[in-house]
């Protein structure tokens, strides 16, 4: 350590020291004191490993008012010491790792220190009991719950289940009261025929794009009453009931569903199709049928995600017993969460203590969406996963923007979006004006992946730099260091 | 066996695989001191040409480590990693760079035990292995004083930059090894080229006229104004002339992709001097008629030029002033780089005559780039015609256009077929090979195993990405035998 210490051997740097114990509190300020007296502005550090101590040893040199980006530490304990073997092989291999700190800590630019402030509302996905449970516990003061469904009513498999309990009650006599309770809410958005196609950003940073399909009813405006499906022409086999019953082309997605607001089937309403009909419409006294509404894409912001998709039957001709619902794989994907084996979503987590978490920071999972649940598990699910998000999520809260995020070189980048195919959370676009990638720092979390894709060299990776690494290298294996 | 112990330049993920590290000391597995290690938040930012560059500059071997599938904090960026080190250890391989030099491996936090038998095993297997010969670290086109060259001195602010006050410009034209089509893009500049020779006084272009080696050695120093070197240096006959063009010339230009890059003709590394000379004499050609094979004896006379271990750049042998790049350079780039080269302020420094600007950029195809492209399967040129009108990358093709050079137009893409990197990188890209494998990399789909499989069904990666540059970028190769 002496030999490795001595300040001749070193002639790039302007102060070498030796502290036993340097990060211990009188080490920190030692080093402070260091920074402050020689003037130093980079600081290279051979100690323990950077996974111990490299905050700690940030915070010496913000105390001492350069910045933490400034300091490398040289992993010189459990990568070289506790290694073994001769005593100069260590020596000389220190050596060269130092040196790399050296040549490395000589580029490294302080990177600026940005926040924004979190979104403490929250995004359930499913409108069945679980996510109804989650919507629930969420939605107050401060924060808001936007349930999305992808069917034109709440309540899932539970609303139109005979006796989802033991104790024999109806399952819409369950949710009812608690959809119809939703739906009058100050602080819940609910938005039927939704279905999820995008997810970027990250915990308490979510931007969802969410696409609805037309109801053909504007259900803001629509007291319930059947003038509309009574004056519609259309009849024919009900197909969703296996064929029995008989259907119009307005009308309830099922008896007694929440919202009471019919719905037009686009497949066989003749007006939709382009013919002249418009018997629904002129029959609706409050003028709530609207013929020409679209598609339409919304881009919710929100902190927290609750996936509450459900499962489904099985297959009349596979084998018996539950599986997945229909879109849950795409979903995971786009979430980036994990999924079973059998194709059920993974709420294990970070650890025991953690359930209904994923994998991703912010996403939970509650209800049968992660595998066969009872009903009373279900709603359980939900109001552990909001728990959570209460407890992690608070309304007002700030987080910091991913400093490793790039700025695109613009005189460089050629536009070919090898970038956007590399990056895992969609944090790139091809700006449409410029032809040129741009990244969303909030939806970045600073992998470094689109600098190994840019074949221009328009994407810098802070502080991993082509430069910076490119230096570690060259003096890594720079000779007349020994072995 | 290595005269030294191997040294190993290895990127560690700092989630899993640098973690294990520090395990595998803090459990104190006993492993080489071999791990010259840089820590990198992610496998997925190891870009190529920095393993690449580890390789050139002396390491041994490689090990990037990163965490085991499905692991990843940044959901694939292992993934991405294995699919660009797939073509880059493919290509590598392709000459004879031997497979354990490289490696990639999946290491999770808790496997210290692991990381220090990855390490000791490669240790193991590269002592076995010869040492690698470091090269220095690769640089731009070397950087002499401003406007000059060897030997030249400094003239007076208004001395201009011509031989003599008054007098024509003395330019030379010289081949080393080429094809001949870089004469033919001087001949092409069709009527301005009487021009240039009324303007000009060629004192050298064995292609046209007559000029014999001893008249060039009897000019003074500095005498030639610009010399246009043109093919790569395969020779130790053409190494001299660069020499004595070097210091017969205030400007030396390497004029097309041999010179600049080493070009088509320093694709022969991957075989090396000893199989090419086989392959084009050697017992086993059919048109070698060489009964008893007679070969130079003892005190036999052979004036003949010896090949060199490895082709060379005319960069690698002596400063170049000025690059004028393409295979061939076409006429405008050509037009234009005489007139800078004769004006009163010529270009230096290595300035490569051609817009740094990506060939992408002017692709007729360019709108046709999807907006997140993403390969499911790779077509070939040899197989299948290319789809007309949609960029080639897209359709799973190899195009080199995006870290590539203008100044070809029109050319390949322009006539329907991919670009192979003729006018060398853009300033950004480094090497250009490495760059688009790491984008070409970058649009795999798939789970690891896929994405693995479409990286290794590119036929001929060393020929497709370094078609130009290999003899620049790659790493010298002790061969042993051949292919």
């Amino acid at each position: 350590m002496d030999a490795l210490a001595s300040p001749a051997r070193w002639p790039q740097a302007a102060c070498v020291g030796i502290h036993g114990l340097l990060c211990a509190p009188e080490g920190v300020a030692w080093l402070a004191d260091r920074i402050r007296e020689e003037r130093l502005d980079r600081v290279v550090i051979g100690a323990c490993s950077p996974r111990e101590h490299e905050a700690t040893f940030r915070g010496a040199a913000r105390d001492a008012g350069i910045s933490g980006w400034r300091v490398q530490v040289v992993n010189l304990r459990e990568q070289v010491e506790w290694v073994g073997g001769a005593p100069e092989a260590a020596t000389t291999r220190a050596e060269r790792l130092l040196r790399a700190g050296l040549a490395r800590v000589a580029l490294h630019r302080d990177l600026p220190r940005r926040e924004v402030e979190a979104s403490p509302d929250v995004l359930v996905v499913g409108g069945g009991a679980a996510g109804l449970s989650a919507a629930r516990t969420l939605a107050g003061p401060g924060r808001r719950a936007f349930v999305i469904e992808r069917e034109l009513a709440l309540g899932g498999f539970a609303a139109r289940t005979e006796e989802p309990l033991p104790d024999g009650a109806c399952g819409s006599c369950v949710v009812s009261p608690v959809i119809d309770e939703l739906l009058h809410h100050p602080a819940v958005d609910v938005l039927t025929g939704a279905e999820v196609t995008a997810v970027r950003g990250s915990f308490g940073r979510f931007d969802v794009e969410v696409k609805l399909r037309a109801r053909f009813v504007d259900a803001e405006r629509c007291l319930g009453c059947p003038a509309c499906v009574e004056a519609c022409p259309v009849e024919g086999p009900d197909v969703r009931e296996g064929g029995a019953g008989l259907r119009r082309a307005i009308s309830l997605p099922w008896e007694g569903c929440l919202p009471y607001v019919p719905a037009i089937d686009p497949e066989r309403c003749t007006a939709l199709r382009g013919g002249a009909c418009r018997a629904c419409a002129d029959a609706c006294a409050v003028d709530a049928v609207r013929l020409d509404e679209g598609v339409r894409v919304q881009v919710l912001h929100v902190g927290a995600i609750v996936v509450a998709t459900g499962s489904s039957a099985g297959p009349a001709s596979g084998p018996p017993g539950e599986r997945p619902a229909e879109g849950s794989g795409a979903l995971a994907e786009m979430l980036r969460i994990g999924r079973a084996d059998d194709g059920f979503l993974d709420d294990a987590g970070p650890g025991h203590f953690e359930p209904t978490a994923t994998r991703v920071a912010g996403v939970f999972v509650a209800g049968s969406a992660a595998g066969p649940r009872s009903l009373r598990a279900a709603i359980r699910d939900g109001v552990t996963a909001a728990g959570r998000i209460l407890a992690l999520l608070h309304p007002g809260e700030r987080l910091p923007v991913e400093p490793l995020a790039p700025e695109v070189d613009e005189a460089r980048c050629c536009g070919c979006a090898a970038c956007v195919a590399a990056c895992a959370f969609d944090a790139i676009r091809r700006d449409p004006a410029t032809a040129r990638a741009r990244v969303e720092p909030l939806h970045c979390r600073g992998c470094g992946s689109c600098a190994a894709a840019c074949p221009t060299g328009a994407m810098p990776a802070p502080h991993s730099t082509r430069g910076q690494l490119a230096a570690e290298i060259t003096a890594l294996l720079a000779d007349g260091g020994g072995p | 066996m290595s005269a030294r112990e191997p040294r190993i330049v290895a990127f560690l993920c700092e989630a899993c695989a640098y973690a294990a590290a520090d395990d595998a000391g803090r459990a104190r597995y006993v492993h080489p001191q071999a791990p010259l290690t840089l820590r990198v938040a992610c496998a997925g930012r190891v870009e190529p040409g920095l393993v690449v560059q580890a390789l050139r500059e002396g390491a041994d071997g490689v090990l990037v480590g990163g965490c085991h599938p499905g692991d990843c904090r940044f959901v694939d960026g292992n993934l991405r990693a294995a699919s660009r080190m797939t073509l880059l250890t493919r290509a590598l391989e392709q000459a004879g760079v031997e497979p354990a030099r490289v490696r990639v491996e999946w290491i999770g936090a808790n496997e210290g035990e692991r990381f220090a038998r990855i390490v000791t095993e490669m240790v193991e297997e590269l002592r076995a292995l010869p040492t690698v010969p470091p090269r220095a670290p690769q640089r731009l086109p070397a950087r002499l004083p401003s406007g000059g060259g060897e030997g030249r001195k400094e003239e007076g602010a208004g001395g201009g930059e011509r031989s003599a006050a008054g007098t024509r410009p003395r330019i030379a034209f010289y081949w080393n090894a080429s094809c001949g089509g870089c004469e033919e893009a001087v001949i092409d500049l069709g009527e301005a080229l009487p021009r240039l020779m009324a303007q000009a006084e060629v004192v050298l272009w064995p292609a046209a006229i007559d000029a014999k080696r001893a008249e060039i050695e009897a000019l003074p120093d500095g005498a030639i104004d610009v010399a246009f070197v043109n093919g790569a240096v395969r020779l130790d006959e053409q190494a001299d002339w660069a020499r004595l063009l070097r210091r017969k010339s205030r400007r030396v230009v390497a004029f097309g992709a041999c010179a600049q890059l080493g070009g088509i003709v320093g694709l022969g590394d991957l075989d090396g001097p000893e199989a090419i000379l086989d392959a084009a004499y050697g017992p086993d050609v059919p048109s070698v008629s060489n009964p008893g094979a007679p070969g130079p004896s003892p005190g036999d006379s052979l004036p003949l030029p010896a090949l060199l271990p490895r082709t060379l750049p005319l960069d690698r042998v002596v400063p170049v002033d000025a690059v004028v790049p393409g295979c061939p350079p076409s006429t405008p780039i050509v037009e234009r780089a005489l007139a800078a080269l004769l004006s009163d302020a010529p270009p230096g420094g290595g300035a490569v005559l051609a817009p740094d600007a990506s060939l992408c950029e002017t692709c007729p195809l360019r709108e046709s780039r999807p907006e997140r492209p993403a390969l499911h399967a790779l077509r070939r040129l040899a197989t299948e015609a290319p789809e007309p009108g949609r960029c080639f990358l897209a359709q799973g093709i190899a195009c080199s256009g995006p870290a590539t050079r203008q100044g070809c137009q029109p050319g390949c893409v322009e006539a329907g077929m991919p670009c192979r990197g003729c006018f060398g990188p853009v300033s950004g890209a480094g090497d250009l090979g490495a760059a688009m494998v790491g984008a070409f990399g970058s649009l795999t789909t798939g789970d690891g195993p896929e994405r693995t499989r479409l990286a290794a069904a590119l036929p001929d990666p060393a020929g497709t990405f370094w078609r130009y540059g290999w003899a620049a970028g790659m790493p010298a190769r002790p061969r042993r035998g051949g292919r």
